[in-house]
Formats: structure tokens, C-alpha cells, sequence
């Protein structure tokens, strides 16, 4: 082991991790409230519909993302004439899920096709609904996309460390069991050693070491000895409180516990959202357009865009207003007249690497062999995760797991710095160490490096140290007649719902502001 | 449940400091042919990489590409380092690494001083690049801003 002496200081995030992996489901999130930290998501009041537009109004949004469509969406409601431009041949942005025969480029060169048989997808972007993020909620009721659970927590997903238990995998269960043991029979033996008199009643005791052995499976001397030994996943004997600590698990367990057991999923693929608002947004929204300038005056707007394919049929669209919902890592190669400060945020906040790989199998193995329903498997090994799906349990034949999630880290950028094909081959490579069945039955995959996909240049905005001090609230004025939105612009950073509370408040800004010029 | 948690919370910080000191920490060389250090998935890992072509292929090729010449696909632009003459001078590329530009990410928390210094060296002496001169480790201590920081973990979206 590591001979390092001298002791980390804990981190506000350690922390969290900490209290989440010991007190259970949503504990990072009540631990995270008292701290001020979790009021990232209000719920937006939408504009009045009693406030209508100045009759003949126009506003332009850029990017149709989830932040850009709502603002159209919204702005329209109250009068506004709206033109949205979005760059892909469809709407939604990072809302995405990539089927069978989807085509996708990237920058290096290379292109993939999209193999998997019908009915199967990966959703390279967002993937997946808390139930406390309400805006996005409320356009998913509104709009009537059929939701389904995913699973995040499963007691028979996997934890594995290849520094631990041989590299062999522990189900979560199993680890959770013996970190609960572990914790009872302390308690239990300091309880009764008198450590514990100070702070606990006698009367308390008994009840405390009565809670122990039930929760703790204790023997009747509150000795743990438990532990079943019925699973081929499972060690042969009872996990030892020592090899858990020295294993790590307890920092996985926390990413297994950071939510509730499930959250929710669209029916389909997470672009079912993005094709939901589109239809509420289709006849404002012109595909295929790429923005080259955006320029203002003391009057209106003036977006130049061309086609994006080809890069001619220049043309020039003004309005009244506009809201910019794309990219910062795309504007800050582009011609944007706007103030200095925004010039140097647009400037100033580069995006963090990911990379989600979609790997489709012929055979359920995960379901048939290892009894896994949904979840998520934890990992040290560069994938990180292994999720299973939520979707068509139980069915014959075959599927697609989301073989590699990777977000924020080195390994993040390994992953992005290789060809699709390799970040595939190595992701069936590692994988193959947890459930040894891949090598039989991998069949196709497809994998997304977000710094590779030429719209977005990167995953979600990077902000940190500083970068907010800066360069936040500059980003979030009203600047002229133009005005950001993005889930960049939020404290929800790289969730639909981060979109949507940004761009819900910077469109009643604009209103309020259109209203009184 | 609320006699439990607070105690739960008590003994965590034990395990805390136990599993802390452990495995991420560890530093080894990935073998030659694995373009992965097993160790970087872990949160704010860093990257044992001492040669300046290792560094470029794990990390900077993402978007530079492996013969340095960037990218370009509508509507992005990666910027070729091939024979970049904004290369020229050795403290233009390391402030871009350790402080991010534009589309390109901050590396200041990412590397230490002398993996910065190898991958500016490394590619002001390839891709057609060849500049005499060399930073050293020193120099790029010296153009770090105060109290720089990873940016915010993204775990769990």
C-alpha cells in the first residue's frame, strides 16, 4: 500500500462523498442542501401569457439545444415572431440518442456508422431525469413524452477495483452489507465498552445496540460474521472490514448512493425530449444553419448564417432582439459584437472531456448469467462505469450497455485522444475484465468523444477556480439587444435542467427589458 | 434513522482517511502499448507521464491530433501545432496549457510544472517544429496564476 504519511485535508467534496456512502440514498443531496450548495434548480415561472410583446416584435435565437427551444417556445407564446438557427440537421444539441445507420463525423477525420439493430440506442449526452429536476419536468408533462425508470442503484450491480480482491468485482450489495456490518459492530463494541456513555443514555444503549445487531446483522455478541457466499461474483468468504477500507469501494459506493434508487428515463432514447419541443418549435426553427457572425446596433440584431453542409447561400436575418443559446466554445471562434467583458467570458470558459461508449451485445448475458437488472457497475479501470439497461428487461437476445461513461478526468481525455474503433476496442478490452462474456458477445459500438463533435467542441462548461468570480454574471447581463442562455449559464452545469432554468430566466429578462425600451 | 446517521457520518471519517491514502495516489507507467495510465479515472488523478510524447498522446492529441495538425469540421477549428509560428515563443504555449484558451481546456491542475514544460518542449521540437531553445520546469512554475483550481466535479451527471 501507499506509505504516504502525512494526512489530506478534507475537502467540502470529500466530505459529501463521505456522509453519502454511509447514510444512504440522497444523503449527498440533503448534506449538499444544508450547505447551501443544492438550490441550483428553482422552479422558473414561465412568462404571463397576459404580458404580451409590443405587436410585431422579433427576437432570434441561436442554438437549438433544450435552452434555445424553450425560449422559442416561450417567447412565442407572449407574441414574439421568432426565428431559432441551429447548426445540426436536428434539433436538441447535446439531447441526443444515436441509432442504427446514424452517420457521425467528427473532427480528425474520421466517421462512424452507427451499427445497432433497431430499437437500440445510446444516449451520448444527457441520460437520464431526477425527479426533483421540475422545469424539464414540467415541458416532458406538458408535452407528453412517455417516461420509464432507470435504475441507478441495484445491489447486484458490481463495484471493482483492480487493486482490490484480486481484480475480482464485489456485488454492491455485498460490499454495502459489509460496510453496514462494519460500522454496527464498532458502534456496537464502543457502545458497550463505555466510549459512548458521555453522549448516549444507558436507556439509549440498549436500544442503539439493539438497532446495531438488526441493521448490522451482528451475531448475538455483536460480532460480524456474516456475509453470503452464494454467487460466483461474490468473494468466498465474508469481506473484512480491513480489505474494505484498503479497497476504495467506499467512494464507488458513494456514486452508486448519489441518488435516489431510480431516477426516470424518456421511452426511447433522451431525444424524444428533443423532438418534443421541436414540434412545439418546428415552424420557428431552420436546421442546418450555421451562424458565421452576430452583430448589433442601437436598433436590431444581425445574424449572417450559411448552410451548414456547404457553406455558401449566405444569408442575413434580423429581428428585434436576440437570444444566444449556443455554445461558448463555439462562439469564441466567431465574429460576436459584444461588450468586452462578454468578449472575455466567451473567451475565458473552455469545456470539460467526456466520453460515453454504447456497446450492443448479442446476448443479455448480464441479465441471463449474473442476474443484473439496470444500474450501474462501478470501476477504477479507465471506463469508470458500466450501466445496464433499464429498458426491455427480460427480453431475448440482445442489447446495448453503456460500456464507458468517463467525465472530467485524464481518463476522459485518453478515451477523446483515440480513433472511434480504438476507444471501442479498449472499452470491450476493459470491460471483458468484469464480465469475461464480452469477448463472445460484442457485436458493434459506437463511442462519443465530446471534444471530437465540431458543435460543441466539449462537454459542458469547465467552470472553476475563479471562472465564475469572473466571468459569470458578466455572461448572464443583458448585453444591448442580445442576451446568453445555456445550462453554462446556470448552477446545474451539464443537465438539460441547467438549460432550462437559465434560459426560462433570461427570456423574462428580455421581456421585461423589451417591454420597458 | 436519525439516532444512526450522524454516527454513520463519525465513523466515515475513519474510513475517509484509510481509503484516501490508497490507491489513486499510486503512480505507474500504462504499458507501451495501452494509451491509458490505469489510475487517471479517479477523481483529480493526475497523470504519471514524464516524457513529453506521452503527454501529447494521452492528453493533447484529443484535439490536436496525433500528427499535430488540429482539426477543422464546420463550424470548429482546432489549431495545427505543425510548423506554428505562434510556437515561437516558449511562454505562449505553456500559458495556453496551464490557463486554457478559447475551445481549449485548463491543464494547470492537470500537470505538474515539468510535464508542462516536456509537452511544450516536445512539440516546439516536432511536427516540423524546430525551436532551439527549451523551457525549463522553473519558468513554468513562475507563469502559474495564484490559487488555481480543478474545475468542478462532474461526477454523477
Amino acid at each position: 500500500m501507499n506509505k504516504r504519511k502525512h494526512m489530506p485535508s478534507m475537502t467540502r467534496r470529500q466530505m459529501i462523498s463521505m456522509v453519502g456512502a454511509l447514510a444512504g440514498s440522497g444523503a449527498s443531496y440533503k448534506v449538499m442542501a444544508q450547505m447551501g450548495l443544492a438550490d441550483a434548480s428553482p422552479v422558473m415561472s414561465r412568462i404571463p401569457g397576459s404580458t404580451r410583446a409590443r405587436p410585431g416584435s422579433s427576437v432570434l435565437v441561436l442554438g437549438g439545444g433544450v435552452a434555445g427551444m424553450s425560449a422559442a417556445i416561450e417567447l412565442s407564446r407572449v407574441g414574439y415572431k421568432v426565428t431559432l438557427l441551429e447548426h445540426n440537421k436536428r434539433p436538441g444539441g447535446r439531447c441526443w440518442s444515436i441509432r442504427g445507420g446514424d452517420v457521425i463525423p467528427e473532427l480528425g477525420g474520421a466517421t462512424q456508422t452507427c451499427e445497432f439493430d433497431k430499437g437500440f440506442y445510446l444516449n451520448p449526452g444527457p441520460w437520464r431525469i431526477p425527479y426533483d429536476h421540475r422545469n424539464l419536468l414540467s415541458y416532458i408533462h406538458e408535452l407528453g413524452v412517455p417516461l420509464e425508470t432507470q435504475v441507478q442503484t441495484s445491489h447486484n450491480t458490481l463495484l471493482h477495483s483492480t487493486r482490490a480482491f484480486d481484480g475480482k468485482p464485489v456485488r454492491v450489495g455485498t460490499a454495502g452489507n459489509a460496510f453496514s456490518s462494519s460500522v454496527a459492530e464498532l458502534l456496537a463494541k464502543s457502545t458497550r465498552q463505555g466510549a459512548l456513555d458521555q453522549v448516549v443514555s444507558k436507556e439509549d444503549q440498549e436500544m442503539l445496540l439493539e438497532a446495531m445487531r438488526s441493521w448490522g446483522q451482528l451475531d448475538a455478541d455483536y460480532t460480524y460474521r456474516g456475509g453470503r457466499k452464494d454467487d460466483h461474483l461474490m468473494p468466498a468468504k465474508a469481506i473484512t472490514r480491513e480489505e474494505l477500507l484498503k479497497s476504495g469501494f467506499w467512494s464507488q459506493m458513494q456514486l452508486a448512493d448519489d441518488y435516489h434508487d431510480i431516477l426516470m428515463q424518456p421511452v426511447g432514447g433522451m431525444d424524444r425530449v428533443a423532438y418534443a419541443l421541436y414540434g412545439a418549435a418546428k415552424d420557428m426553427v431552420r436546421l442546418n444553419s450555421r451562424v458565421t457572425s452576430i452583430r448589433q446596433d442601437s436598433k436590431k440584431v444581425s445574424v449572417t448564417y450559411v448552410d451548414a453542409d456547404t457553406g455558401a447561400n449566405q444569408q442575413t436575418v434580423t429581428a428585434d432582439w436576440c437570444v444566444c443559446a449556443m455554445p461558448l466554445t463555439v462562439l469564441s471562434q466567431m465574429e460576436v459584437q459584444v461588450g468586452a467583458k462578454i468578449a472575455a467570458g466567451i473567451r475565458g470558459v473552455p469545456y470539460s472531456p467526456a466520453i460515453k461508449i454504447g456497446l450492443q451485445m448479442k446476448r443479455r448475458f448480464w441479465e441471463e448469467d449474473d442476474r443484473i437488472y439496470g444500474g450501474i457497475t462501478y470501476t477504477d479501470l479507465p471506463i469508470r462505469q458500466i450501466s445496464y439497461p433499464s429498458a426491455d428487461m427480460g427480453t431475448k437476445g440482445k442489447g446495448v450497455l453503456l460500456g464507458a461513461y468517463v467525465i472530467g478526468n485524464a481518463s476522459a481525455y485518453e478515451f477523446t485522444a483515440l480513433s472511434p474503433q480504438e476507444r471501442v476496442k479498449w472499452a470491450v478490452k476493459f470491460g471483458s475484465q468484469i464480465h469475461p462474456q464480452y469477448e463472445k458477445e460484442f457485436e458493434n459500438g459506437v463511442a462519443i468523444g465530446w471534444h471530437r463533435q465540431p458543435w460543441i467542441m466539449g462537454c459542458s462548461a469547465a467552470w472553476g477556480g475563479d471562472l465564475r468570480t469572473k466571468h459569470y454574471e458578466n455572461l448572464r447581463q443583458i448585453d444591448g439587444r442580445i442576451v446568453f442562455a445555456g445550462d453554462h449559464l446556470s448552477n446545474l452545469v451539464a443537465w438539460q435542467e441547467g438549460a432550462l432554468t437559465s434560459s426560462l430566466d433570461a427570456v423574462a429578462r428580455l421581456h421585461q427589458r423589451a417591454l420597458s425600451a | 434513522m436519525n439516532l444512526i446517521q450522524p454516527i454513520r457520518t463519525a465513523f466515515c471519517a475513519a474510513a475517509l482517511i484509510s481509503a484516501t491514502l490508497s490507491p489513486l495516489a499510486l503512480a505507474e507507467s500504462p504499458p507501451a502499448d495501452m494509451p491509458f495510465v490505469p489510475s487517471a479515472g479517479g477523481r483529480n488523478a493526475r497523470l504519471p507521464l514524464a516524457e513529453g510524447k506521452e503527454i501529447y498522446s494521452h492528453i493533447c492529441q484529443g484535439c490536436h491530433m496525433a500528427d499535430g495538425r488540429g482539426g477543422s469540421l464546420s463550424p470548429a477549428a482546432y489549431p495545427a501545432l505543425a510548423s506554428n509560428a505562434k510556437l515561437a515563443a516558449k511562454v505562449y504555449p505553456a500559458l495556453v496549457v496551464i490557463n486554457g484558451q478559447g475551445a481549449m481546456p485548463a491543464f494547470g491542475t492537470l500537470l505538474s510544472d515539468e510535464q508542462i514544460a516536456a509537452a511544450v518542449n516536445y512539440v516546439r521540437t516536432t511536427f516540423s517544429n524546430t525551436y532551439a531553445d527549451s523551457i525549463a520546469s522553473g519558468e513554468v512554475r513562475s507563469l502559474r496564476p495564484a490559487g488555481q483550481t480543478a474545475p468542478t466535479d462532474l461526477r454523477g451527471r
